[in-house]
């Protein structure tokens, strides 16, 4: 029996959102299982207890000039000491993301709104599968601040943006300036990794504008993201933790640059020859027919040299955003994942633009609904089967890791509750060590052995309203008083 | 419409300018801590100059800075690179201890104050309640 083309069409679909709602089954019951680690506890209270304001104030003294960030310490549940409430953030974040990338290629791509909905569902989902750490992404709320929220709060700048410059003679221009202006304050004082990339782009805005009435109406913003920018570098705390940083080092920048560009070559390379990123591109060339990119974007890519510029210079730009990174601490040889996270989301979208910037395949083989069903199973297959954090995830929840975690961190919290029932007026609550640590939800600081960095132990004793904690086997508990 | 944009960006800079403005303003106070713990340093240097000892090892009594005014009685204990501060309020002796090193040294005594402050409030909140 062969099934009418309209049935094959559904087939598809199903299929295609098999790709999704796997991913995101997965990660929310991850965020059943996940729980806060002593970062999170040490920055949500800071707000917590000297003010959202004083906190902020002493972080870009003390420490950077993320004021947004900081602010973002306070508006969680965390901040309000539910830690069952702190088990939505990573919900929040994925459909945040997903959210405001459906707005954002609602504004560089013409197509249906379902189709765009379905493509930005697939991004979100490829993006987590492959993500290089998805515990900083994710799991771990304050990372998560720095390096996912900060793209949403992106996204909706420039969808706000978007409307702001189409639609300056309108009356409504005042309330997209607005909101475009909070959603660049916001970004700018995220994570320095996108001043480059703001930087470009509000000169981009100036120069397109220039000579024409939109000059007038886009210079107060390009003025706020400037005084933005300058707000954010000018922060004391930076200078007085790079000064930390270097310990009195010399520091040779040239070697710093170096060791970025080789870092960068690295991911690059490693990225492009994932299979499941070789497939990802694949599935856009076959379902490339049905998007197509706004005619203001598609025109600035009408010739085959400027699309591989684009490609060479999203390339660029990447390099560009990892240097705020590696330039200050480049004497460091061992570089962290997360900031690649940040990274792949922009080659994410690159690749999109490029692909869909080609033009329209006039072969039948793509359009054949047979050929597209065999790539959607082909690409179901490899996710299925290949490493990622998908299957890390799935080996980690049926090997008993997660539930094993969360039954450490519940008994930890019940010793945690038992203490508030303790008449002395001393607070000391010793917990045992964790011993099954999932690596795909849950990311260290945790105590240390004999209080190696006893400031952890501070935060999570304040955190919780306790004069001490202690790891079990503590071998200097007996010093203390 | 363009008038009231620029506007909205100059309520923006000024805030931005008052924001670090004040920035600047608490700095200072940050450094009159740091001023009583360079203090407590050079405390070491004088008075335990010919101890072997590792780098933060000492002990010092002196005040806990708040708005430039000493207010506080601050017992500084230091050794094998942990610290001790104790702060003292009526017949209170609130403490707290952490570990430091050159790098955390000055941002962790300050979260330590800060940690101190904010316990002496809440025991002063207790305190008069049990007056009353």
């Amino acid at each position: 029996m062969s099934l009418t083309k309209n049935k094959k069409q559904t087939l598809l679909l199903l299929l295609i959102l098999m790709f999704p709602v796997a991913v995101f089954s997965l990660l929310f019951l991850g965020a059943y299982y996940c729980h806060p680690n002593i970062e999170d506890y040490s920055l949500v209270l800071l707000p917590r207890d000297i003010g959202i304001y004083k906190s902020i104030r002493m972080m870009m003294v003390t420490y950077d000039g993320r004021y947004f960030t900081n602010l973002l310490h306070a508006l969680n549940p965390l901040y309000f000491n539910s830690i069952s409430g702190y088990k939505w953030m990573p919900v929040i974040g994925v459909l945040f993301f997903n959210s405001t990338l459906y707005l954002f290629l609602t504004t560089i791509l013409s197509a249906k709104k379902s189709h765009i909905l379905i493509l930005a569902s697939v991004i979100t989902a490829f993006h987590f599968a492959i993500v290089p750490s998805l515990p900083h992404q994710l799991y771990w709320m304050v990372s998560s601040f720095v390096y996912l929220y900060t793209w949403s709060f992106l996204f909706l700048f420039f969808y706000f943006f978007n409307h702001y410059w189409n639609g300056l003679q309108k009356n409504a221009s005042l309330w997209w300036y607005g909101l475009s202006a909070i959603c660049l304050v916001a970004v700018t004082g995220m994570n320095e990794m996108f001043l480059p990339l703001l930087i470009l782009f509000l000169l981009c805005s100036l120069f397109l504008s220039f000579g024409t009435p939109r000059f007038k109406a886009i210079l107060p913003l390009v003025l706020i993201g400037v005084l933005a920018i300058a707000f954010f570098i000018s922060s004391p705390g930076i200078s007085g933790r790079l000064e930390r940083e270097y310990k009195g080092e010399s520091i040779d920048y040239s070697i710093s640059i170096m060791r970025g560009a080789n870092q960068y070559f690295y991911f690059f390379k490693k990225n492009l020859s994932y299979p499941l990123v070789l497939f990802f591109i694949l599935l856009l060339f076959v379902f490339k027919n049905l998007y197509s990119l706004q005619s203001q974007i598609e025109s600035r890519l009408s010739t085959f040299t400027k699309k591989m510029f684009f490609i060479v210079f999203i390339f660029i730009l990447g390099y560009f955003m990892v240097q705020p990174y590696y330039i200050p601490i480049g004497h460091i040889d061992a570089f962290p994942k997360r900031i690649y996270n940040v990274i792949q989301v922009l080659y994410i979208l690159g690749i999109i633009i490029f692909i869909f910037s080609l033009p329209k395949f006039k072969m039948d083989g793509l359009e054949n609904v047979h050929f597209r069903i065999f790539v959607v199973v082909g690409f179901l297959v490899f996710f299925y089967f290949t490493n990622n954090n998908w299957t890390k995830m799935k080996r980690e929840f049926s090997t008993g890791v997660w539930s094993a975690f969360d039954a450490e961190m519940e008994a930890r919290y019940a010793l945690i509750e038992k203490s508030k029932f303790d008449p002395s007026l001393y607070k000391l609550v010793t917990l045992p060590p964790l011993r099954h640590i999932p690596q795909t939800i849950y990311f260290p600081p945790d105590l240390t052995p004999h209080r190696k960095e006893n400031n952890w132990n501070k935060a999570l004793a304040a955190f919780f309203y306790l004069d001490e904690v202690r790891l079990v086997g503590d071998s200097i508990q007996n010093e203390m008083k | 419409m363009i008038r009231l944009k620029y506007f909205i960006l100059l309520v923006v800079g000024i805030a931005f300018i008052w924001v670090r403005q004040d920035i600047a303003k608490y700095k200072i106070q940050f450094a009159a801590v740091k001023m009583c713990m360079d203090s407590y340093l050079k405390s070491r240097e004088e008075f335990n100059a010919g101890l072997k000892e590792s780098l933060f090892d000492s002990s010092y009594v002196g005040f806990l800075y708040i708005n430039y005014i000493p207010t506080y009685v601050l017992d500084v204990n230091a050794k094998n690179n942990f610290c001790d501060i104790s702060l003292f309020y009526n017949h209170e002796n609130l403490q707290t201890r952490f570990y430091i090193s050159d790098s955390t040294c000055l941002f962790q005594i300050t979260k330590g104050l800060n940690y101190l402050y904010k316990k002496l409030e809440s025991r002063k909140m207790v305190l008069s309640h049990i007056k009353e």
